[in-house]
């Protein structure tokens, strides 16, 4: 109220001044939501009776996923525009909703499609943006997340990432017949494509700075070793198999050397070395545990989990070595640290009262936001553009994928995958 | 007459030389007729005879002496023939002097008449030049006269007009004060009502504003989705063009908040919240016309 009474002295005053100088009213107050989107399903043109993918449902969920927008549901689709000049604005301003996304999805030749969209901004009554993406019927799914991105982009100035990929573990079977498989999917969780299987425990998924190789650890001669896998080929070469533990490999953002943890001293330290295996060099030396090495964006800093406080919380250590700076205080559990890409985000697990969940460290405010409201989440990934978490959260008695908005308004599982899934890792930015 | 050869020495003098001229002419005339009579006079002829050689002699003797009788008398005859024609001459002489002294005395009346006309003309002249003159001079001064009375009453004329001008100006002048004073206190008057009606107009826009400024905001604010995942700290200025009747017709983003979602949000906010509630009083749309909002989350 008193809000209220100052601005009015504010606008009279304003008044006794330049009558005729514009009135100035703050505007304080609004609901924080998504933004509303109608994504209306294409219209299709080819020879079955219905389109080999719903793009538009795609689109929706991945705008969805976000969580900065708000589709609306199908149900209350007023009109189902194919083109520009099909469409009636009033109708969607009618529902409220920002923007609007139509197009149509055609044959071009057997197994060959032609997808076309449009973008609106519907109070302006103005198209945005659009395209036309030719692709055969395996990529439809890509090129629905490449239209995904094209509107994030537009509406939001932001990268999109949803044409990306995650990789993570899953583990299946009983204790006497156990599998592991390492996979790569969509970032939807959809199209999972098996990179490696294992009867031994497969872990720490990291993605090269190009996207094509994926360093992990291996348990498959017994003990842990670190490999580097190319996605595409599947070839794949040891790198770190020094004597104990062998963990926690992060690919450097120049692509040329690997942070590791390694036992072959004694205790659990950081280490770094090139991917030629030619160099190695240890950055930590306390008696406590030091492990999860990520890299800050910039290349100069690590963030890892110690124990050495008496509990795990984490710390930033120079990658020339030097003391060890504490940066979590909350809570009696921080650990798994994933450093955003612009270098001011710290997302970790944060354990408290007995629970596990996904939080957010502020590193400009010292700020943590817990993101999530599982009891045992685990594994918080950045995606590249910064904007989504990507985490393994258990769902019953097993784990699944879930994907969590950076300011934690929206989490969504991800398509359910058999077994157990952990460790996600978001890729890099398609190239 | 006398006056006349008083007053014309020189003709006076002209006519003495010319009478003693004639005098001494008649006088030397005088002189010569004796001498022309001299060898007329007869002298007695002697006469002889002769023998022939003689008488021959006397013959030729007396031939000679005709001869020269003969030659006596035609000298004689001549003499008298010169004499008379001498006498004619005079006599011719005479009447031409006379004629001619007749002629000069009538030249001379004439002259004097003539002069004498001419001294009258010239004194006519003189006099009738002169009158004329007075008159001229009569009538320059008259004329002078006149000028001066046409100039004094020109002047006298110019001199009433300008007072009349200067006290029509005086007057004008005076009535223009009187006008423009009355104009002023009009004017101030005028001014001191629009002060008084500007006065009220706010009152009854601040009135009106502050009855809608509220509705206004709520109703934005209603309609405004703060997106969701926007940093902390964004603020948006939004220019708003209505039309009477609360409807936006323009919405101009005149400071970004740099984020293009926040910056749309407003926009849309701003759009979706059209038309905004306005005043029923008409007069007070100008107020509303334009709006700038301060889109400015508390968080």
């Amino acid at each position: 109220m008193t809000k209220i009474v100052k601005l009015l002295i504010l606008a009279s005053m304003f008044i006794a001044a330049h009558a005729s100088a514009a009135l100035t009213i703050e505007i304080t107050q609004g609901m924080e939501g998504a933004i509303p989107i109608a994504v209306v399903p294409l219209g299709w043109r080819g020879t079955g009776a219905a389109a080999p993918e719903n793009i538009a449902a795609i689109i929706a969920a991945d705008l969805n996923r976000s969580g900065r927008f708000e589709s609306l549901p199908d149900r209350d689709l007023v009109a189902h525009p194919v083109t520009a000049e099909q469409v009636k604005f009033q109708n969607w301003r009618m529902l409220n909703v920002d923007n609007l996304v139509i197009g149509q999805l055609e044959e071009t030749t057997a197994g060959q499609y032609s997808v076309q969209f449009e973008l609106f901004d519907v109070f302006r009554g103005k198209r945005l943006t659009g395209a036309t993406i030719p692709a055969p019927a395996r990529d439809l799914r890509r090129v629905a997340h490449y239209i995904s991105d094209l509107i994030y982009e537009t509406l939001t100035g932001e990268r999109g990432a949803f044409n990306t990929q995650i990789a993570y573990v899953t583990s299946s079977g009983n204790s006497k017949n156990k599998s592991y498989t390492l996979l790569v999917a969509d970032s939807d969780g959809y199209s999972p494509q098996t990179i490696l299987t294992s009867k031994q425990p497969l872990m720490s998924p990291s993605w090269s700075p190009d996207g094509r190789q994926i360093a992990y650890v291996s348990f498959e001669n017994k003990t842990a070793e670190i490999y580097i896998q190319e996605v595409l080929s599947g070839s794949r070469r040891k790198l770190a198999s020094f004597k104990g533990i062998n963990g926690a490999p992060t690919w450097s953002p120049d692509g040329r050397k690997l942070a590791l943890t390694l036992s072959r001293d004694g205790n659990p330290e950081i280490y770094v070395m090139t991917i030629d295996g030619g160099d190695l060099r240890r950055l930590t030396n306390s008696a406590a545990i030091d492990t999860e090495p990520v890299w800050a964006p910039d290349g100069k800093s690590l963030v890892f989990t110690s124990d050495r406080g008496g509990s795990a919380q984490l710390y930033r250590v120079s990658v020339t070595g030097g003391p060890a700076q504490r940066l979590t205080f909350d809570g009696k559990y921080n650990a798994g640290a994933d450093i955003s890409p612009d270098g001011r985000k710290l997302a970790m697990v944060h354990g408290e009262g007995g629970r596990y969940r996904i939080a957010v460290l502020d590193l400009d405010s010292g700020l943590l936001r817990i993101l999530t409201d599982g009891q045992l989440d685990e594994s918080p990934s950045f995606s590249p553009n910064g904007s989504m978490i990507i985490y393994a959260t258990g769902a019953g008695n097993r784990e699944v994928l879930s994907a969590v908005s950076v300011d934690g308004r929206f989490s969504q599982r991800l398509s359910l995958q058999a077994g157990n899934v952990r460790e996600p890792v978001w890729s890099p930015f398609g190239k | 007459m006398w006056q006349a050869v008083r007053e014309n020495p020189r003709a006076v003098a002209y006519a003495l030389l010319m009478h003693l001229g004639l005098l001494l002419l008649l006088v030397f005339s005088l002189d010569w007729t004796p001498k022309s009579i001299k060898p007329g006079s007869n002298k007695p002829i002697q006469a002889e005879l002769v023998d022939a050689s003689k008488l021959q002699a006397i013959e030729e003797k007396k031939l000679a002496e005709q001869r020269k009788v003969e030659e006596d008398k035609r000298k004689a005859e001549e003499a008298v023939k010169q004499k008379a024609e001498a006498e004619r001459r005079q006599q011719l002489q005479q009447e031409q002097a006379r004629k001619a002294e007749v002629e000069r005395k009538q030249k001379a009346e004439q002259d004097a008449k003539k002069k004498t006309e001419a001294d009258r003309k010239k004194k006519a002249d003189l006099a009738a030049q002169q009158q004329a003159e007075e008159k001229r001079k009569a009538a320059a001064a008259t004329k002078q006269k006149a000028e001066a009375e046409r100039k004094r009453k020109a002047a006298e004329a110019a001199k009433k007009k300008a007072a009349a001008e200067k006290q029509r100006k005086a007057e004008q002048a005076a009535k223009e004060k009187a006008a423009a004073e009355a104009a002023a206190q009009r004017e101030a008057e005028q001014a001191l009502q629009a002060q008084l009606a500007e006065e009220q107009a706010q009152a009854r826009a601040e009135s009106a504003l502050s009855q809608y400024i509220p509705y206004i905001q709520q109703k934005i604010q209603r309609n405004w989705l703060r997106p969701a995942g926007s940093p902390a700290g964004l603020s948006c200025l939004i220019l708003v063009k209505l039309i009477p009747g609360g409807e936006v017709v323009d919405a101009k983003v005149v400071r970004s908040s740099g984020d293009p979602l926040f910056d749309r949000s407003v926009e849309t906010a701003v759009l979706k919240a059209s038309p905004l509630p306005m005043p029923d009083d008409a007069t007070m749309f100008k107020y509303f016309r334009e709006i700038n909002f301060n889109f400015k989350p508390d968080t």
